[in-house]
C-alpha cells in the first residue's frame, strides 16, 4: 500500500474519532455543574426570569436537539454563537488559534534545539561531569511547575533585569516581528521546558546505546572522525525516535500551553477556552476542544508519516 | 495571623515576595501633576475579566460596562466627577425628564445634537427602536435575549411612545420612580445602541459592530487579548483627552500587577489588598474610595439548620467584621452592616445588625439545641478567589463552636452550587455585588431567593420591597427602601461583610482619574502627563 493511500485511510479514520470527541465534549460540558445564563444573571434575576433567558438562548431544548444543532453549526454557522460574547465561535477562536500555533512553533524550536543539544552533550560525555550536570538539571527541571517557572522567569528577566516584556504579544507602541520575538522568548522557554527535558533524556539514551553498538565500535576503530561518526551514523539512527518524541511533544505543547498562556497572558486558545470554561460558554468550550483535538490528531498523523519516511523499516502495511 | 489572597497560594506568595524585593527600578516617580490636561495619547487599562458582548441590551458584568460605557450612553448618567456620594443623576442623551402624579408616565426630552458613530442622528425614533427591540414582539428586530435580560426593570412597560423628534414617553403598569437612576446603570437597562446596526447585521450581529453615541468609537476586539477604541471626533459632549483607549484582558492577578509595574499598562482593576503597599511604595497611585458594592455572605435556605432564626443570628453575632477587614483585606476594606452598599442612595452608614458578641452567639446556638458533642456544622461554598476569607471564617466560627468545611470552586461551578445545585449541608456562600440605585435591594433580594429563601416565609419583607418599588411619592421612596433594608437586616437573611476601599491602581503619570461612588469610572477626563 502506498504512503498516500495510507494517509488517506488514516484521515478517514479521524472522522469517527472527532465525532466521539464532539459527543464527549458536549456531554462533559452539559452534564457537569454550572450554566452560562445562571452564572451571568443569578444575582440579579429571579429564577423565572432566568428560565426565560435560557429559553431565548435555546438552552431549554432537549440535550440531543442541542447537540444536533451544535453539530450543524460547526459546518454552517462558524461553530455557533458564543453565549457570553455574542460572536461566532470560530471567528473568536481563529486569531487565538494562530497565536497558540505561533507559541507552539517557538516552543518546538526551543524544545528541539536545546533538547537535542543537552541530550547530545550528556550522551557524548556519558559518565563524565557534563553528563551528570546535565542530568541533574533535567531531573530538577522535570519536576518544576510550569506556572511557577513562568513567574520566576517574569521576575528575573522582566521585572528585575527588565530585558524582556512581561506579557502579551506586542508592546504598547511596538509591533513587528522583532517585538513579537522578544515577547516569545519567556513563554516559549516555559512552554518547552518539560518537553525539552524529555527530549534531552531520549537523545542522551539514544546516543549512549549507539555508542555501545558494534558498528559504532567498528567505525571508531577504523579511525572515523567524530563529526562524521555522529553526524552520519549515530544521528541518523536516533533521528526516528527523536522525531517521534518531538511529534508527541507538539501535541503536548498545543494542549499544555494553557498555564503558560495564563501566566504570560498570551492571547491563545488556552486562555480563550479557560475563559469560556469560567463562563460555561458551551459553544466556545466545545469549538475550542474540537479544534485542539483535530490539531492533535493531525500532528500525530503527520509525525507517523514523517517517521515512516525516515525509517522504512517501520513501514506499516 | 496573616492571610494571603491569591488563586494559587504558593505562586501568589512567591510573587508577592518577589514584587516586594524586586522592581526597584520601576516607578518611584513622584506625582507631578501640572494641573493642565494634556491632549492625546493612548491609555491602556488592564481588566481582570473578559468583557461580555458589547451590546447595550445584552451586556453583563461591570468590567464589560467599564469598556462599553465609552461607546454607548443612556438617557441619564451618574455624576462620575467624584463630588457626590451617592452620585447625582445627570442628563445624558435626555436633557430633562418628569413623571406624572401617578408615577407611571415618564416624559423625556432628548438632546437634538447627538449622533451615532455612523453619523445618523439620535432622536425619538432611534430611541423607540431601542425600546421596541426589548419590548415589542411585533418589531422585526425584537430580541428575546435582550427582552428577557431587561425584564427585571422593563417587564412592566406598557408602552413607549414617540411624542415628537425630541420627546419620548414611557408608560408603566405601576409607579416606577426609580427609573432615571436605573437608566444610568450598566446591566438590564436601556443603554442606547444604533438601530441601523441591528437592522443591518441582525440582533446577534450587533456585538461585532457596536455603535452608539459615546465619546469613543469601536475599532477592534480580539477576544482574550484586547479591545481598542478611538476618540469620537463628532462627540456631542466635552472632548475627551485621550486619542485612544486600549483595554487588555489580563485575568491572572500576578501578571496584571507585573504589567502595571513594568509600564505595559497604565491602569489595572481588582487590585489585591496584599499588593497595595508595594504599589504605593513604588509611586503608583492606588486611589482610596468606595464603589457601590459590598461583599456579603448569604445563607443556603435549603439547609434545614439555617432556617432557624437563632442559627442565622448566631452566625452574625459570631463574626468580628473589624478583625476580618484588618486581617483578610489588610485594612483596605470597611466593615459593613447594611445590605444596601455604600454609594447607594438609600445607604445609611449608621445602621447595625447583630454586632460581634460571641457569648450571645453561643447562647443562641445552645438554645437551638447545639452542644459541643453535637455542634452546628455546615459547608462554606466559595469561588476560589475568596479562599482566604473562607479560611478566616472557618477559624472564626470555630471559636463559637461551629464546625465548617470549605468547598472552593471555579466561578461558574460556584454560581451553580450557590444557586440551583446547593447541597442541604451547605450553609454560607460568598458574593460581591451592589449598585448606587435604591432598587438594587430588590435585585439583591432576588439573588437570595435564588438560594432557597422562600419569600412566603418573610411576607413583611416582600410587602416592604413592593411598597418601595411601586411608591408614587418621591419623598417616601428612600425611606421605604431603608425600611425594607431594616426588615432584611432584622430577619438575619444575609450577612453584609465589608466593602473594598482600594480597587484600581494607576501609573504615576496618569492624571485626572477619579473613583466615583459607583462601580465604574470616566476616562474622558483622564490624561497622561509627559
Amino acid at each position: 500500500m502506498g504512503t498516500l493511500t495510507h494517509i488517506l485511510k488514516r484521515l478517514v479514520n479521524l472522522v469517527p474519532v472527532l465525532l466521539i470527541v464532539s459527543v464527549l465534549t458536549f456531554a462533559i460540558g452539559h452534564l457537569t455543574q454550572g450554566d452560562p445564563i445562571e452564572a451571568q444573571y443569578a444575582r440579579t434575576h429571579t429564577p423565572e426570569q432566568i428560565e426565560a433567558i435560557r429559553a431565548a438562548y435555546g438552552l431549554d431544548l432537549p440535550l440531543w436537539e442541542q447537540y444536533l444543532r451544535w453539530l450543524r453549526s460547526l459546518f454552517v454557522e462558524g461553530g455557533g454563537l458564543s453565549i457570553v460574547q455574542n460572536q461566532p465561535v470560530f471567528a473568536i477562536l481563529w486569531p487565538n488559534f494562530v497565536n497558540t500555533l505561533i507559541l507552539t512553533g517557538a516552543g518546538v524550536v526551543v524544545c528541539a534545539v536545546f533538547g537535542i543539544l543537552i541530550g547530545t552533550l550528556a550522551g557524548t560525555g556519558h559518565g563524565r561531569l557534563i553528563d551528570r550536570a546535565s542530568m541533574f538539571i533535567v531531573q530538577v527541571g522535570s519536576n518544576l511547575s510550569v506556572y511557577w517557572f513562568g513567574l520566576v522567569l517574569i521576575w528575573i528577566f522582566a521585572l528585575q533585569l527588565q530585558w524582556l516584556p512581561v506579557s502579551g504579544m506586542y508592546s504598547r507602541r511596538g509591533g513587528g516581528f522583532g517585538d513579537l520575538l522578544l515577547h516569545l522568548i519567556l513563554p516559549s522557554i516555559s512552554a518547552a521546558l518539560i518537553s525539552m527535558l524529555v527530549l534531552a533524556r531520549f537523545t542522551r539514551i539514544g546516543i549512549i546505546q549507539e555508542r555501545q553498538s558494534d558498528h559504532f565500535r567498528t567505525f571508531r576503530s577504523q579511525g572515523l572522525g567524530s563529526v562524521r561518526l555522529y553526524g552520519r551514523h549515530v544521528g541518523r539512527n536516533i533521528l526516528p525516535p527523536v522525531v517521534n518524541i518531538i511529534g508527541l511533544e507538539i501535541g503536548t505543547l498545543i494542549t499544555g500551553v494553557v498555564f503558560v498562556e495564563s501566566v504570560f497572558n498570551w492571547p491563545g486558545i488556552g486562555t480563550q477556552v479557560l475563559n469560556a470554561v469560567n463562563g460555561k460558554d458551551y459553544p466556545l468550550i466545545q469549538g475550542g476542544v474540537v479544534l485542539v483535538a483535530l490539531c492533535y490528531l493531525v500532528v500525530n498523523l503527520g509525525t507517523d508519516v514523517v517517521v515512516d519516511i525516515l525509517n522504512p523499516r517501520l513501514k506499516r502495511t | 495571623m496573616r492571610f494571603r489572597r491569591g488563586v494559587i497560594g504558593g505562586a501568589a506568595a512567591l510573587v508577592a515576595a518577589l514584587v516586594i524585593s524586586g522592581c526597584s527600578t520601576g516607578g518611584g516617580a513622584e506625582q507631578s501633576g501640572s494641573g493642565e490636561a494634556v491632549s492625546g495619547g493612548d491609555f491602556v487599562s488592564a481588566l481582570y475579566l473578559e468583557p461580555l458582548a458589547l451590546d447595550p441590551h445584552r451586556q453583563g458584568y461591570w468590567e464589560t460596562y467599564r469598556v462599553s460605557r465609552n461607546i454607548f450612553e443612556g438617557l441619564t448618567k451618574e455624576d462620575t466627577s467624584g463630588d457626590t456620594d451617592p452620585t447625582e443623576v445627570l442628563p445624558s442623551l435626555a436633557t430633562e425628564w418628569s413623571v406624572d402624579e401617578t408615577g407611571t408616565v415618564w416624559d423625556f426630552t432628548l438632546r437634538d445634537d447627538a449622533t451615532f458613530h455612523d453619523g445618523s442622528p439620535f432622536d425619538a425614533e432611534a430611541l423607540d427602536k431601542n425600546v421596541r427591540r426589548i419590548s415589542d414582539e411585533t418589531y422585526e428586530f425584537y430580541d428575546e435575549k435582550s427582552a428577557a435580560n431587561l425584564s427585571v426593570w422593563f417587564g412592566g412597560l406598557v408602552s413607549g411612545e414617540v411624542v415628537d423628534a425630541t420627546h419620548y414617553r414611557f408608560t408603566f403598569d405601576k409607579p416606577f420612580l426609580g427609573l432615571p437612576r436605573i437608566l444610568a446603570q450598566s446591566m438590564a437597562t436601556l443603554n442606547i445602541g444604533n438601530p441601523a446596526v441591528w437592522e443591518q447585521y441582525g440582533n446577534d450581529g450587533f456585538a461585532e459592530h457596536p455603535d452608539g453615541t459615546g465619546p469613543y468609537t469601536f475599532v477592534s476586539r480580539t477576544t482574550g487579548d484586547r479591545i481598542v477604541l478611538a476618540k469620537n471626533d463628532d462627540y456631542w459632549g466635552d472632548e475627551p483627552n485621550l486619542d485612544s483607549l486600549t483595554f487588555r484582558i489580563i485575568p491572572n492577578n500576578q501578571t496584571r500587577l507585573a504589567a502595571l509595574l513594568s509600564g505595559e499598562v497604565d491602569q489595572i482593576s481588582y487590585v489585591q489588598p496584599d499588593d497595595v503597599d508595594t504599589l504605593e511604595e513604588q509611586g503608583f497611585q492606588v486611589p482610596e474610595g468606595t464603589g457601590a458594592s459590598l461583599l456579603y455572605l448569604s445563607f443556603n435556605f435549603r439547609n434545614p439548620d439555617i432556617k432557624d432564626d437563632r442559627v442565622r443570628q448566631a452566625l452574625i453575632y459570631g463574626l468580628d467584621r473589624d478583625k476580618l477587614t484588618a486581617e483578610v483585606y489588610n485594612g483596605y476594606a470597611q466593615p459593613q452592616y447594611s445590605f444596601q452598599p455604600p454609594g447607594n442612595e438609600a445607604y445609611d452608614p449608621d445602621v447595625r445588625d447583630f454586632e460581634y458578641d460571641p457569648a450571645k452567639a453561643q447562647e443562641l446556638l445552645a438554645e437551638a439545641g447545639y452542644t459541643a458533642d453535637k455542634p452546628l456544622s455546615f459547608t462554606i461554598v466559595i469561588d476560589v478567589a475568596n479562599q482566604n476569607a473562607a479560611e478566616w471564617l472557618q477559624a472564626q466560627y470555630k471559636q463559637i463552636g461551629v464546625e465548617t468545611e470549605i468547598v472552593s470552586l471555579d466561578r461558574t461551578s460556584y454560581i451553580a452550587r450557590a444557586y440551583s445545585d446547593a447541597e442541604p449541608t451547605d450553609g454560607l456562600t460568598f458574593d460581591e455585588y451592589g449598585g448606587s440605585y435604591a432598587e438594587w435591594l430588590y435585585q439583591g433580594y432576588n439573588g437570595l431567593t435564588g438560594k432557597g429563601l422562600d419569600p412566603a416565609d418573610f411576607p413583611e419583607i416582600s410587602a416592604a420591597l413592593d411598597a418601595a418599588l411601586t411608591t408614587d411619592d418621591e419623598s417616601k421612596r428612600i425611606p421605604l427602601w431603608q425600611e425594607a433594608e431594616r426588615l432584611i437586616r432584622e430577619n438575619a437573611v444575609v450577612i453584609p461583610i465589608a466593602n473594598l476601599t482600594r480597587y484600581y491602581a494607576l501609573s504615576p503619570d496618569v492624571e485626572g482619574f477619579v473613583w466615583p461612588a459607583t462601580n465604574w469610572y470616566d476616562l474622558t477626563t483622564v490624561w497622561i502627563d509627559g
